[in-house]
């Protein structure tokens, strides 16, 4: 066994990693030993990443013990990069860490500088020099590579970046000049983001952390106006938006919320989350406040363009009220809780009907006139109150292909006083038939006037008992 | 004393106050049932569309037949309000205990599917508020809920806020609920219950029949009437009328001259 880490007393009494634990307690017996959990570690790593984000959206782990961040266009939010740096670092060193930060033109200069770098910030542009006094280990390369060239007498990255190109690539792979072109932007190292970024998003970063949930909805629609600018400038609105609300602690608070058509008005994207706040069991949990709020548009549609027929604009904005409505009680309810009635095109009754989400619902292509008529002589065929699952009933019938005579539903006996069918609904042909039995379906009215749509399932030749069921009322 | 004077012009103010609080508003359309004793007990003005209204099972067991008369009614709105949608409230366990409501059905009661939007609930706490938003959105023509339960929280002070907002956007609120609730600020209140249908042969349904009793009319006289619906004219007939012609015709030995006697006529012309 051997030591993975060691912490700062222990770097102090000598001790380093690498080190076997049976040499380690002979130097020193009083040491503290703890089994290594990279799998915790890997844990830790994310959930830093997470936190991480309240700088840039795009932050890629660079296990085990590091982080690597696109500042592009964020330095400016916290008063430039300087600034931004010593956040970070204030911000870790609360949280009981120890860091190194470099920031850099590419991924691979600010690796080095956060390891050997004598300030934290190397200037924009300068990407030989920084790197020219630093050791070889600067370069991410494999510590045999590094021993090897230590063997040869290069010792800095100056002196290999000195030697003929060649050569170094023969000898020692070549891994060492892409690490090397990486360092310097010769070559491109796109970051792996932990998170997908959509490109929309807006963010407002505080003074003064916001605690109220009023407070945050008024920066929610501000960032919202923001967002809009941007939306329009493409013409499109969001269908899907998400906020992230960075507390003063390190939390990471995330809600999103969907509308079903695409979304540009300030408002009523702040009236969304208004409703997704009201919906959290523990509220915002906001405890020290938000510092740092962030709005993405997580999905885009075009946005049509409002049709000028000027008899059809009473008709669009009663749409457009609607979807408003229907979008809040979505985000209170939950999408699959406001739903619209679609033709179902079978003829299963239970799937005749179908409630299709109100954000997925298209137009109507098949027509209800489409499908059974609904009624006869004016009388109604279909059940105004479908069970979506048909209850069992115990049926006394007259003859074995009749009506039911007496019937017990819910414990209570009823008798029947009119009955009109059978309709026979057999399973659909190229579904398969297979254990599926034919319905006869009756309508049937008992002595005070009710009724009730009741089904045999199975013909006779298909079963032996065939059992009965109730599947709707009407009125 | 000065009092007195005081008072009396409180009492006009309210009285004033009072008939605006009723009259005003975007009351967008009167419904009428196109049934005249129906709509005499409104004063043949049809009743107002921008209230609540309460529709409760009389008994139980009746609320697939309470749910009729309010999907009839909820029609009405929609073809008074072409262009609107209508909300349908429905507590997560009142579908359990009565069904949900079914599209083909409901274009048999008079409401066209497609202008339905559905939603769930998970309490009658939330349907209240589901139905007060959608009364002051104005997005729709009317909202018909369902309680799974006589809900105690259903009283006077929700019924009298769905008043208000619905005499601002001139939205209907209909309320089902399986029993009559104690209180409620409900400017009609209706008990429903099946009746049964005048069809003479056992083999024939007939066109379903429902016994209506107003209980409580703001706006007129309260009565009890039993109806029929005829769902390809789309509205009720009284069931009594029918009652009468038939039996003249209804002999025992010949049903079908009962059922149809067209084909009669036919033979004596031709």
């Amino acid at each position: 066994m051997r030591a993975t880490a060691v912490d700062a007393a222990a770097e102090a009494l000598g001790l380093h990693p690498g080190l076997s634990l049976s040499d380690a307690r002979a130097r020193r017996p009083e040491v503290e030993v703890v089994e290594a959990d990279p799998a915790g570690d890997a844990a830790l790593l994310k959930r830093m990443a997470e936190a991480a984000r309240r700088w840039s959206p795009v932050v890629a782990l660079d296990a085990p013990d590091g982080l690597l961040l696109d500042v592009s266009g964020c330095a400016h939010l916290w008063g430039g990069e300087e600034s931004m740096l010593a956040d970070a670092a204030r911000r870790m060193r609360v949280l009981g860490f120890s860091v190194r930060l470099g920031l850099a033109d590419t991924p691979g200069l600010a690796w080095a500088v956060a390891r050997y770098g004598e300030r934290p910030v190397a200037p924009g542009g300068a990407r030989r020099e920084p790197l020219e006094t630093m050791p070889t280990a600067a370069l991410r390369i494999p510590s045999e590579t590094v021993q090897a060239l230590a063997r040869v007498g290069v010792r800095t990255v100056g002196q290999v970046m000195d030697k003929p190109r060649g050569p170094l690539a023969r000898r020692y792979g070549a891994a060492l000049l892409l690490r090397l072109d990486q360092a310097t932007g010769l070559r491109a190292e796109p970051l792996k983001a932990e998170q997908e970024v959509p490109p929309h998003r807006v963010e407002q970063r505080l003074f003064e952390p916001v605690v109220s949930e009023a407070g945050v909805l008024a920066f929610v629609e501000r960032l919202a106006e923001a967002l809009k600018a941007r939306l329009d400038g493409e013409g499109v609105g969001g269908r899907r938006f998400g906020l992230e609300l960075f507390r003063v602690d390190g939390a990471v608070k995330r809600l999103e919320v969907a509308c079903s058509r695409p979304l540009a008005e300030p408002r009523r994207i702040a009236a969304l989350f208004a409703e997704r706040i009201a919906s959290l069991n523990d509220g915002l949990e906001a405890d020290y406040g938000f510092d740092v709020l962030r709005l993405w548009a997580l999905k885009v549609q075009p946005l049509k363009a409002a049709t000028g027929a000027l008899d059809g604009m009473a008709v669009e904005s009663a749409d457009a009220e609607l979807d408003a409505l229907a979008d809040r009680l979505a985000v209170r309810l939950g999408d699959k809780a406001v739903t619209r009635l679609k033709p179902g095109d079978r003829r299963e009754p239970e799937r005749a009907c179908r409630a299709v989400p109100y954000a997925e619902a298209e137009p109507s292509v098949a027509s209800w006139a489409a499908e059974v008529p609904a009624a006869y002589q004016g009388t109604p065929l279909r059940p105004l109150k479908l069970f979506r699952r048909p209850e069992p009933v115990e049926a006394v019938a007259e003859a074995p292909d009749g009506p039911p005579l007496r019937f017990t539903w819910r414990r209570v006996a009823r008798r029947v006083a009119k009955a009109e069918g059978p309709e026979r609904i057999a399973p659909d042909w190229s579904e398969g038939r297979a254990g599926r039995l034919t319905r006869d379906y009756w309508r049937l009215e008992d002595d005070q006037g009710r009724r009730y749509w009741v089904f045999r399932h199975g013909l006779y030749e298909e079963t032996d008992a065939p059992r009965w069921w109730v599947h709707g009322l009407f009125p | 004393m000065a009092d007195a004077g005081a008072l009396a012009a409180l009492r006009r103010r309210l009285v004033r106050d009072e008939a605006a609080s009723t009259r005003s508003g975007p009351v967008q359309g009167r419904l009428k049932f196109d049934l005249t004793p129906l709509d005499a007990a409104f004063g043949g003005a049809g009743l107002p569309m921008g209230a609540a209204h309460e529709v409760a099972a009389a008994a139980a067991g009746e609320e697939a037949a309470a749910f009729g008369w309010a999907a009839a009614m909820l029609g009405r709105a929609l073809d008074l309000r072409p262009g609107l949608s209508t909300l349908l409230v429905q507590e997560d366990g009142a579908g359990r205990e009565s069904g949900e409501p079914d599209g083909p059905g409901l274009s048999a009661w008079g409401v066209d599917p497609d202008r339905v939007v559905a939603t769930r609930t998970r309490d009658a706490a939330e349907t209240l508020k589901v139905i007060d938003d959608a009364l002051k959105s104005g997005a729709v023509a009317a909202v018909l809920a369902e309680f799974r339960q006589a809900d105690p929280r259903l009283d006077l002070t929700a019924t009298r806020r769905f008043n208000l907002a619905a005499a601002r956007s001139g939205a209907m609120a209909l309320l089902v609920t399986p029993a009559p609730a104690e209180t409620s600020a409900a400017v009609t209140r209706w008990r429903v219950s099946s009746a049964p249908s005048l069809s003479p042969s056992r083999g024939l349904l007939g066109p379903p029949a429902l016994r209506v009793e107003l209980t409580r009319n703001r706006y007129g006289r309260t009565g009890a009437w039993t109806l029929e619906w005829d769902c390809d004219e789309r509205r009720f007939r009284t069931q009594n009328a029918v009652g009468v012609v038939r039996p003249v015709l209804d002999r025992p030995d010949r049903p079908d001259l009962a059922a149809d006697p067209a084909p009669d006529r036919r033979r004596q012309t031709g």
